[in-house]
């Protein structure tokens, strides 16, 4: 049974694939980066090569803290914290103010130590906005950003990908309604791939079974979008008359008045143990406000616990080790918005627990990029009579199989660059380059999709080659330190690689018009 | 939750899924098989859908939960988009296999195989180990050197601790830190 009326559903049928068409392609662009850099941090522990077991901060970070804090000068002690850097070192970032010729300016000095010996491997002092970003990552990082914000400059990036979040809810929603007969077809595949039905019938099965992920992921995706770009600016205009320090002085930071005069600091050791008893969690960070002073404040960050979806941060008076209570994400006080926005980061990166959530999560953001590709090219479909319609359709195909292809020659590109430090320039700069090539061929060429496949399944089976030749770890070594995801990227891509290399016939929608719609 | 019991109740919901699938009047009649005239074990394969999700729910395993709700649908996907004949042509490929190649039962062929790939695995992991054991043993000099420096340092702590045992009270944290860095 239908929810609305026959002619509501034309209407609605049209706004749905009249909104996906528009936008759908950089929709699919946002959903595949999405479900990519689910696996961020195993992206970085492979791009990097880096041989340090995942871990949280470790249990014994009191003593070679104390030392390398020594070193620092007291003004920047108003804000510190402690965690790990994806080199597997411990890093120290000591946050302070200095007066300069344009006022006041935050200041910083990151130490990065050997979580082993405690020797500083490095140092760095300076203004924060200058903050020297980490080469290794610059694969990871540029990935982040495409599915963040299209690599576009902020705002307009977030603000673009939040109406995509929202034009996916929309879909989702009215997707249901125009279908009606959501739990009759849940169990019927495409009959004959080449028919319309067939198509339809593709497009309708992904999104019936993804429907609740799909309005998960696309609303906390729009609400990420919206909420330091739209939100936060807004709220600060409307309660805060523009004063942005203000408002997130509120959110995020203690209030009163701080006690400054000097007191030496607890011993973390002590603070972790008791977190880590607490929330049978382990430690991911520790933030110290004005530490070395009376008025010191300990922030705890855990993992997740065993059997929870959010993670908690504990608070601890600085100088006295008592516990204070759990720290709500935003404000001082547990509230409703609080423990959403808990619920919000898990359900949206599926990091909550380990592989397993973000191999799932990997899933259902790949169920979601085929929906939008089935839907766009089923739209084309019914319209394949008209020349301009035509055209689209070869730029959906060109798109669809181009942005992993595209992402795999800024793979390529990220290696090649890494041993002469330059991969931040590198990187994005071979995948637009890449998109260029790839929408010429596209145009220039009818069946562009069989030398896509190929060539994306070539680039699948040689990085792997490529990483051990630009001198990443090896899978010996890998074993032998405990890493094995290195090892599990390297075959997933071989694999993957095969699998398109042995598909004799590209699975496109193309066939007869003549077939109703049923 | 660990990795085996959710993968339990996963297959459970998966077999109950298969069995919806299989019996689904629509699905039937859109690829032409014949038309079954009851489905007996249609609320059974319900609740065994279900119940995995509604355990964990009330087990309070929030992440299980999710986790499993969403390898539900993704899995659920998969099995409902392979068409009825795919089933039948692999199903006939591994009975045609195990009689020609096997001589035997598949599922003696699965068994076997299920154990042979459990016990590989275990004795992969006991190798290395073993490997990372031996690679990382310390050498003799270096362990004597190792213990004739903690030595020292206790022997160290011990004149620092009498020599504030006068004055000031000893700090616990100072002593811990001590401790840390001669381990």
């Amino acid at each position: 049974m239908s929810f609305v009326t026959q002619g509501k559903t034309k209407r609605l049928l049209a706004v749905h694939g009249w909104a996906g068409t528009l936008l759908g392609l950089m929709l699919y662009v946002v959903i595949f980066t999405g479900a990519v850099v689910v696996f961020e941090k195993e992206i970085d522990t492979w791009a990097r090569g880096s041989l340090v077991p995942e871990a949280g901060i470790g249990t014994q970070v009191d003593h070679h803290f104390r030392v390398a804090a020594r070193e620092v000068d007291r003004t920047f002690y108003e804000n510190v914290s402690i965690a790990r850097d994806p080199s597997g070192a411990l890093r120290y970032l000591f946050r302070g103010h200095e007066e300069g010729p344009e006022g006041e300016a935050d200041v910083v000095v990151r130490l990065l130590v050997d979580a082993e010996t405690g020797d500083v491997l490095e140092r760095w002092e300076g203004p924060a906005g200058e903050l020297p970003q980490d080469t290794a990552s610059a694969l990871r990082d540029f990935w982040i950003d495409l599915h963040v914000q299209l690599y576009l400059p902020n705002p307009y990036g977030l603000i673009l990908v939040g109406v995509l979040g929202l034009m996916m809810m929309f879909a989702a929603v009215s997707g249901i309604l125009i279908h009606g007969h959501l739990l009759r077809d849940l169990f019927v595949s495409a009959r004959g791939r080449a028919r319309l039905l067939g198509a339809r019938d593709l497009h309708i099965l992904a999104g019936s079974w993804g429907l609740p992920f799909a309005v998960i992921l696309a609303f906390t995706g729009a609400f990420f979008g919206f909420a330091t770009s739209v939100g936060l600016p807004a709220m600060s205009m409307l309660a805060f008359g523009g004063d942005r320090a203000a408002i997130e002085d509120t959110l995020f930071v203690d209030e009163g008045v701080v006690d400054l005069a000097p007191a030496p600091t607890a011993a973390l050791d002590f603070v972790v143990h008791d977190a880590m008893t607490r929330s049978r969690a382990q430690v991911s960070s520790i933030a110290i406000s004005n530490y070395d002073s009376a008025g010191a404040k300990l922030l705890v960050s855990m993992t997740q616990s065993p059997g929870s979806l959010v993670t908690q941060v504990l608070a601890f008076d600085g100088v006295t080790r008592r516990f204070e209570g759990v720290r709500p994400l935003i404000g001082q006080e547990p509230s409703w918005g609080s423990t959403l926005l808990d619920l919000i980061i898990p359900l949206h990166f599926g990091n909550f627990a380990g592989l397993a959530s973000k191999t799932v999560w990997f899933g259902m953001g790949l169920a979601m990029a085929f929906v939008t590709a089935t839907g766009m090219l089923l739209w084309t479909k019914r319209r394949e009579t008209q020349p301009l319609w035509r055209g689209f359709r070869r730029w959906i195909t060109v798109t669809v199989w181009g942005v992993p292809c595209a992402m795999l020659i800024s793979a390529v590109a990220y290696f090649l660059t890494l041993p002469a430090g330059d991969p931040y320039f590198w990187t994005p700069r071979a995948f637009f380059a890449a998109c260029v090539v790839i929408l010429g061929s596209g145009v220039m060429r009818q069946e562009v999709e069989v030398v896509l496949r190929r060539a994306t399944a070539l680039l699948c089976v040689l990085l792997p080659l490529l990483r051990l030749l630009t001198g990443g770890a090896s899978w010996s070594e890998a074993l032998l330190a405990g890493v094995p995801i290195i090892i599990v990227l390297d075959v997933l891509l071989i694999a993957t690689g095969a699998v398109l290399l042995r598909r004799e016939k590209p699975r496109s929608v193309h066939g007869s018009l003549r077939e109703p719609a049923e | 939750m660990t990795t085996v019991p959710l993968a339990l109740l996963l297959i459970t919901s998966l077999l109950g899924l298969g069995y919806i699938a299989a019996t689904d009047p629509k699905r039937r009649r859109a690829f032409g098989q014949t038309k079954l005239e009851t489905r007996p074990f249609l609320w059974p394969a319900r609740g065994a859908v279900f119940a995995p999700g509604v355990l964990l729910l009330l087990g309070a395993n929030w992440s299980g939960f999710t986790i499993w709700a969403g390898a539900v649908t993704v899995l659920g996907w998969i099995m409902a988009a392979i068409a009825p004949s795919s089933y039948a042509a692999a199903w006939r490929r591994l009975r045609r296999e195990g009689q020609n190649r096997w001589h035997g039962a598949m599922s003696q062929v699965l068994v076997f195989a299920a154990v042979g790939v459990a016990r590989a695995r275990r004795a992969v992991h006991a190798a290395a180990s073993l490997f990372r054991q031996w690679l990382r043993r310390p050498a003799t000099h270096e362990s004597a050197a190792l213990h004739a420096r903690v030595a020292a340092l206790e022997a160290r702590l011990e004149a620092l601790e009498n020599a504030q045992g006068a004055g000031t009270p000893t700090n616990p944290v100072s002593v811990q830190a001590t401790l840390n860095a001669a381990e």
